[in-house]
């Protein structure tokens, strides 16, 4: 007799939350650019290009080490929208399999004990360095649309291929809060902290109460601090890991740049053992 | 305060008639290791005849034969079997005694033999069962007077407060108590809800709140019952047969050593190929029906639809496992020996981690031990 949820449940939440996104994208780097004279008819499905790299790619290193296929299929699309626009092509889908290859063999053979996933996407940087590090479309670098917050914080903004809606994001938290297993903990708190010292080292250092509402680095609290496989078991350890995370990720935001997030989930999840270590000490004494 | 929830089961109904098998064919008596056999192999033995150094005595009369060993509820074991001649001779002439002539002597005589804690001024009498479990409830539906009886003259004799515990769906047993309250002054009823564990006595007296009090299940008290009056070991005990794969569920009432084969025939059953569960699908465990032998520690038998076994996958360290455990254990750390071997005693072998888990991953295979006695 099992619980009527299981694993197969979450990554489906996983991807049914992260289909607005992906809509989100297409419409956002496309069809709303080529409704606009920016783009022709060819380049609207560059964003579509990355979604489908990423899921062959996912499929390839699933057969290949007979792994999870939705486990990977979801990871690359997590990545996929993450990624800028301006992500080198053919570097990409390369450099993708490389570190989904090795990431799966490195699970396989021992556990690791930080999130392998902040780690691809920061090394993915590489396949855009190979253009210009840029997050801009577009239409963002001509500077043509003159947003106002509320279109900043529905998705209009520098972002991810997919990852720059708040609005969505948040819709996403609260389809993955229906799933028992999600650690919504980590999300929300990380999310909840990033936004309070955010508003707080602006004020400190600029002067300025603005609110940053970037929402590549909220994407990233909700699909990758959260780890299915890599983050505190406890609550109070969510809790903590979460914290931690928002204020690094503050800090590191100070310095500009979208991969604030990713770096600081990454450093965060090195003390992951300490942090259970920590908050299971009632179930340690039992 | 504990963590129970609620399973959502889908209800069984079990007959309220309560189906005898009592001719079977042979009974095997386990025997635990350095038991002395006091008859032979071809020995004839009447009903009650004692058969070894210990407490152990005929339930049939028959011819003795070889030692075989058998498979039950805790571990494999050697058993002593006697083929059953169906004359029903009984040495025992004893007539048995009225519950108000038990006398306090003999009470706490008993109680002591069974190893029945007794040092509080509150009993608890769990009539509650977990899962697909009906047995506690038609132990007191079946027996209804004589455990009344009984618990009201403990109740008289040692001075203490009876707190029966039935849970809101067992209506029956609900409808019985109310009808003859009056005739049982000192057993106060509690009804409880219809929460998963509250069938484990911890749990149960956890949920109560009673801190000075004993838990004894309804099925002890028969025992109990039984020993005053005929001074042996009640020989029969009620088994639930239920399961997804069975068309007609229902309690049996049987003798301890029947084989698992024998309390199975005549039972219809949905679909030919089926898994079988001794003592629910939670905290039981899958058992090979052949050689299987029923002892005092099978409660229920679940007929399940065969399936194939869901894999195990990685752990996801969800902590879903820790956090739904009543008693703050943590089975991500099983495979520690040493932790192991720290929380055994405590775990409360509920089944809810590997219940709950995403992972499919099965908890229990750290806590299973397999034995065999030798004689």
């Amino acid at each position: 007799m099992h619980y009527k949820k299981e694993m197969n449940s979450l990554l489906n939440s996983y991807l049914i939350a992260l289909i607005p996104l992906l809509i989100f994208g297409l419409y956002k780097n496309g069809l709303y650019l080529y409704i606009n004279d920016l783009l022709n008819l060819k380049n609207i499905f560059i964003p579509l290009y990355f979604y489908l790299i990423s899921i062959i790619v996912a499929l390839i290193v699933s057969i290949i080490l007979k792994e999870n296929k939705k486990v990977n299929i979801l990871i690359s699309l997590i990545l996929a929208s993450s990624i800028s626009l301006n992500t080198n092509m053919l570097i990409y889908p390369i450099l993708l399999f490389v570190l989904l290859f090795i990431s799966n063999v490195l699970n396989k053979k021992i556990n690791i004990y930080f999130n392998s996933l902040s780690l691809i996407r920061l090394f993915l940087i590489l396949a855009l360095l190979f253009n210009s590090y840029s997050y801009l479309n577009i239409g963002e670098k001509i500077n043509i649309f003159n947003y106002n917050l509320l279109d900043k914080f529905i998705g209009f903004q520098i972002g991810g291929i997919a990852s720059s809606s708040v609005l969505l994001v948040l819709l996403a938290l609260i389809i993955l809060s229906f799933n028992k297993f999600y650690k919504k903990n980590i999300a929300i708190f990380a999310s909840l902290t990033y936004f309070i010292f955010n508003l707080i080292f602006n004020y400190m250092f600029f002067k300025s109460l603005v609110w940053d509402i970037k929402g590549t680095i909220y994407f990233s609290f909700v699909f990758i601090a959260s780890d299915i496989y890599v983050s505190p078991t406890s609550n109070m350890g969510m809790i903590i890991y979460g914290v931690l995370i928002g204020f690094l990720t503050s800090i590191l935001g100070l310095f500009g740049g979208l991969e604030a997030g990713f770096i600081s989930i990454f450093l965060s999840s090195l003390l992951i053992p300490l942090i259970n270590k920590v908050t299971n000490r009632k179930y340690l004494k039992s | 305060m504990l963590k129970l929830i609620d399973l959502k089961l889908d209800s069984i109904l079990v007959s309220l008639q309560i189906v005898s098998k009592l001719d079977p064919d042979y009974i095997c008596i386990p025997l635990e290791a350095n038991t002395i056999i006091n008859v032979k192999n071809k020995d004839k033995v009447a009903i009650g005849q004692k058969l070894t150094d210990q407490d152990i005595y005929a339930p049939i009369s028959g011819k003795v034969e070889n030692l075989e060993l058998v498979d039950t509820y805790l571990k494999k074991m050697y058993a002593l079997k006697i083929r059953n001649d169906f004359k029903e001779t009984n040495i025992n002439t004893q007539k048995k005694i009225n519950s108000q002539k038990i006398t306090k002597k003999d009470l706490q005589e008993t109680l002591s033999n069974f190893n029945f804690a007794f040092d509080k001024p509150n009993l608890i009498i769990n009539a509650i069962d977990d899962e697909y479990q009906y047995t506690q409830s038609f132990y007191l539906l079946d027996n209804y007077e004589n455990i009344l009886d009984l618990l009201e003259r403990m109740a008289t004799l040692l001075k203490i407060k009876i707190i029966l515990a039935l849970r809101e769906n067992n209506q029956e047993n609900i409808n019985n108590l109310l009808t003859y309250r009056g005739m049982y002054p000192s057993i106060q009823i509690k009804i409880v809800p219809n929460l998963y564990l509250l069938g484990n006595d911890y749990c149960l007296q956890n949920f109560l709140q009673i801190e000075e009090a004993n838990v004894l299940k309804v099925s002890q008290i028969y025992e109990l019952d039984s020993y005053l009056k005929t001074k042996r070991e009640s020989r029969d005990l009620y088994i639930t047969i239920s399961g997804n794969n069975v068309l007609n569920p229902c309690v049996i009432n049987t003798y301890k050593g029947v084989s698992l084969n024998y309390l199975l025939e005549n039972i219809k059953l949905v679909n030919q190929e089926s898994d079988i569960y001794i003592n629910s699908l939670l905290q039981g465990k899958k058992v090979n029906k052949d050689n299987f032998i029923i002892t005092g520690d099978v409660k229920s038998i679940l007929i399940q639809k065969k399936e194939s076994l869901k894999k195990e996958e990685r752990c996801l360290n969800c902590g879903a496992c820790l956090n739904i455990c009543p008693v703050n254990i943590n089975p991500l750390l099983f495979k520690d020996q040493k932790y192991l071997a720290k929380v055994k005693d405590k775990c409360l072998k509920c089944g809810l981690c590997s219940y709950i888990c995403p992972a499919y991953i099965n908890f229990n295979k750290y806590l299973e031990e397999e034995e065999i006695d030798a004689l």
